[in-house]
């Protein structure tokens, strides 16, 4: 940031400049007043009026992309002779994300963070986007703690991202196979890898060697596994280490991501609810278990695991949805247990079971 | 019925009229094409003085909201006298028509989805120090899907245009039902509102999200419509505990914990009511399904002399089994539109919740 005399272009009425500037790769970005709405905005001007056309590819990604996740364009600034100079789009307060002092400390909010990554990333692949330069900088967190993430500016479309491998990504973050001397193309693979990068930046202290190579793990030294900077996270090391392979055939989908980090956020807080007539038991707690024994009919004991609820033991004639129980097997989260099988008649006995959990509303 | 703007109007140089879309008490609202971005949006014009005076005060009200269950705020102009305010355009339509023509209330696990998006967008309203002041169905946008998988609170920045018409039409009770603003928000009416307008806090918006919460729940609202609501509203005569919340051991713990956010909201004393951000909270700690849903019709119930039946589900080839105990409603009866979702079982997949819908043909009602 740096402050800044008067604009270097005329500014329609409506905008008034703040008088704070940040210096970027292509361009520049003006915050500005705008008058009318009363509220902060941005503006992004480029450095050459030729790169009108990045302009409006920007304009065009953000259009087809549904999320929450992405900033907003509010308007496309014309220069006198017609042409795209500039974008005022939303503005975020804060630091992005790689100002360290913006990553939340406890394990829960960091995983909270990824995720909402792996969903913003998720909605513009869904739209056959990609983004081209997933990085802490082009990240914020808003005011309602929303993750947003901004700079559309050399994404690309699916179709046409063979031909232009060309200035994606930034170091650290950029993928090995965007360093080869005949580079495939940037996919989707590119920007998980620019997340696992990410996932490195907000749960460790510091990039592990490998990653700091150009290109990065060129050298094969093995590259250490996330677990190691963060013994919490389980199968989500997993995850992130398998988003940066070295082969991007090997790496997971942001959704995959997106959907093994909601179920890791609502490991432990599922509620399994059994119901016979009006009495019912709660199963809730991790490694707790419910036995329901019924007479001579059978008896089965279901444990919670933290991610499902799993038969332990059983004995006699006991069914799940009809199928016999077996130990090991999970439980559907709707499912009624039946004691004794048909030839007991009228003296089977129904309990039902429903598992639920809390909802992830950002 | 003539409107304000017509279709293919330019406002802007840049907003393209397309179609009529509704009106609310104070403003008319179309579905517009941006131009120059390439997206449809919806686009607000004031329908009266009082609304006019206060409209661009109010749009830069909505415009501080920013938050994935509050609409967003795109763009206000004023062209040749007339204002406009351009805001994202929500592909569905408002829960009081939702609630109207598909749904009779909503099971447990369905309303407790709704409201927590709806409390988080109220928390997100009340963080920037907006009061919305007309929380109610007809100000919230739903998607038309079994799910109801978004959720948006719309005219934040009402509060200010109400306030004139708030005023003038609060001082009896002829004025007052003479007002439609005023009739469409009684029945969610915060007590110490409806005594002195000027009275409102967050905390009038946290009982009228209550109300609301009843409604979902009940498919009624808690103190009627009208004057009578009125009377009961001042009096704070809280409905008693609906059957149903009791009768259904498998929904028993969540519709518990749900009254209990109803009969906290519904307090009289506005500073004994949760905040927005406490309920937010609360809401993080419950558990629901949301297992997806599709619907179907009842095939079946009661056929093989036990307390169960068959839905054939749209698009399943396999018809799914359920028990009367998964059914949020009164009997099942075989022809009834329900919402349902599938879990795998022998022979026939499993479902629940089972929420009955109301006719299809009732869809073809809608204003």
């Amino acid at each position: 940031m740096k402050p800044a005399g008067a604009l270097p272009f005329a500014l329609p009425g409506r905008y008034a400049y703040d008088n704070e500037t940040f210096a970027g790769g292509q361009g520049a970005v003006y915050i500005c007043r705008d008058v009318n709405l009363d509220r902060r905005v941005a503006i992004k001007v480029l450095h050459t009026v030729s790169n009108a056309a990045s302009l409006l590819k920007e304009v065009s990604a953000r259009a087809k992309i549904k999320s929450k996740h992405v900033a907003e364009i509010y308007e496309v600034l014309l220069s006198a002779s017609g042409k795209p100079f500039a974008l005022i789009l939303e503005y975020i307060y804060g630091a992005a994300l790689d100002d360290k002092a913006s990553i939340p400390t406890a394990v829960d909010a960091k995983l909270l963070l990824l995720y909402q990554l792996a969903c913003g990333l998720s909605d513009i692949h869904a739209a056959g986007v990609i983004h081209r330069d997933i990085k802490p900088q082009n990240m914020k967190v808003d005011q309602a703690g929303i993750l947003k993430i901004f700079d559309l500016g050399i994404s690309n479309l699916d179709a046409d991202a063979a031909s232009t491998v060309g200035g994606a990504g930034s170091y650290v973050y950029r993928a090995p196979e965007l360093y080869a001397t005949a580079p495939l193309g940037v996919t989707r693979a590119a920007d998980v890898y620019a997340l696992g990068v990410v996932a490195w930046h907000i749960f460790g202290n510091a990039f592990p060697a490998p990653l700091l190579e150009i290109p990065p793990q060129h050298s094969r030294s093995p590259l250490p596994s996330l677990q190691k900077a963060a013994p919490d996270l389980g199968s989500i090391a997993a995850l992130v280490d398998q988003a940066l392979k070295v082969d991007p055939k090997d790496r997971p989908s942001a959704v995959t991501i997106r959907d093994a980090l909601q179920r890791r956020i609502t490991r432990g807080k599922q509620r399994g609810l059994f119901a016979h007539g009006l009495q019912t038991w709660e199963l809730s707690t991790v490694g707790k278990s419910t036995t329901l024994a019924v007479g001579v009919l059978g008896t089965i004991k279901i444990a919670y695991d933290g991610s499902g609820f799993v038969v332990r033991e059983v004995a006699g004639a006991v069914f799940v949805n009809n199928a016999p129980a077996a130990v090991n097997d999970e439980i559907p989260d709707s499912c009624v247990l039946t004691f004794g099988d048909l030839s007991q008649g009228t003296s089977r006995r129904f309990v039902t079971f429903n598992a639920s959990q809390p909802e992830i509303v950002l | 019925m003539t409107h304000i703007l017509s279709s293919a109007n330019l406002i802007g140089g840049r907003y393209k009229i397309q179609d009529y879309v509704g009106a609310g008490g104070m403003q008319e609202v179309y579905r517009a094409l941006d131009e120059s971005l390439n997206r449809i949006v919806a686009l607000k014009v004031p329908k009266n003085d009082s609304a006019t005076k206060r409209f661009q005060r109010s749009a830069a009200m909505s415009a501080k909201v920013t938050h994935p269950n509050v609409a967003k705020t795109f763009d206000y102009l004023n062209e040749k006298g007339r204002q406009y305010l351009v805001e994202e355009f929500i592909e569905g339509e408002d829960l009081k028509s939702r609630l109207a023509f598909h749904f009779y209330c909503l099971d447990p696990h369905l309303a407790a989805h709704l409201f927590h998006h709806l409390i988080k967008g109220l928390a997100a309203v009340h963080r920037v120090d907006v009061i919305h002041r007309d929380m109610k169905p007809s100000n919230i946008m739903v998607s038309r899907d079994p799910d109801i998988s978004l959720v948006k609170i719309t005219d934040c920045g009402i509060a200010k245009m109400m306030e004139a018409e708030l005023e003038e039409a609060m001082k009896d009770a002829d004025s007052m039902l003479g007002s439609d603003t005023i009739v469409g928000a009684l029945p969610y009416m915060a007590p110490e509102v409806i005594k002195n307008a000027k009275d409102a806090t967050p905390f009038a918006d946290v009982w009228s999200a209550g109300a609301i919460l009843y409604e979902l729940l009940t498919g009624e609202r808690p103190f009627g419509d009208g004057l009578a609501a009125v009377a009961k509203i001042v009096k704070v005569e809280l409905p008693k505990k609906p059957a149903r919340l009791t009768t259904h051991a498998q929904f028993n713990p969540l519709a518990n914990e749900l009254w209990t956010i109803v009969t906290k909201c519904l307090i009289s004393d506005p500073a004994g009511r949760p905040t927005a951000q406490q309920l937010v909270e609360e809401c993080g700690g419950l558990c629901y399904s949301r297992a997806p849903r599709c619907s179907g019709r009842i095939r079946n119930y009661g056929a093989y002399q036990g307390n169960w039946g068959f839905i054939s589900c749209d698009g399943e080839i396999d018809d799914a089994f359920f028990h009367g105990n998964s059914f949020w409603g009164d009997t099942p009866e075989a022809g009834t539109r329900v919402s349902l979702a599938r879990f795998s079982g022998i022979p026939s997949p499993r479902a629940y919740p089972v929420l009955p819908l109301r006719p299809e043909d009732s869809n073809a009602i809608s204003f």
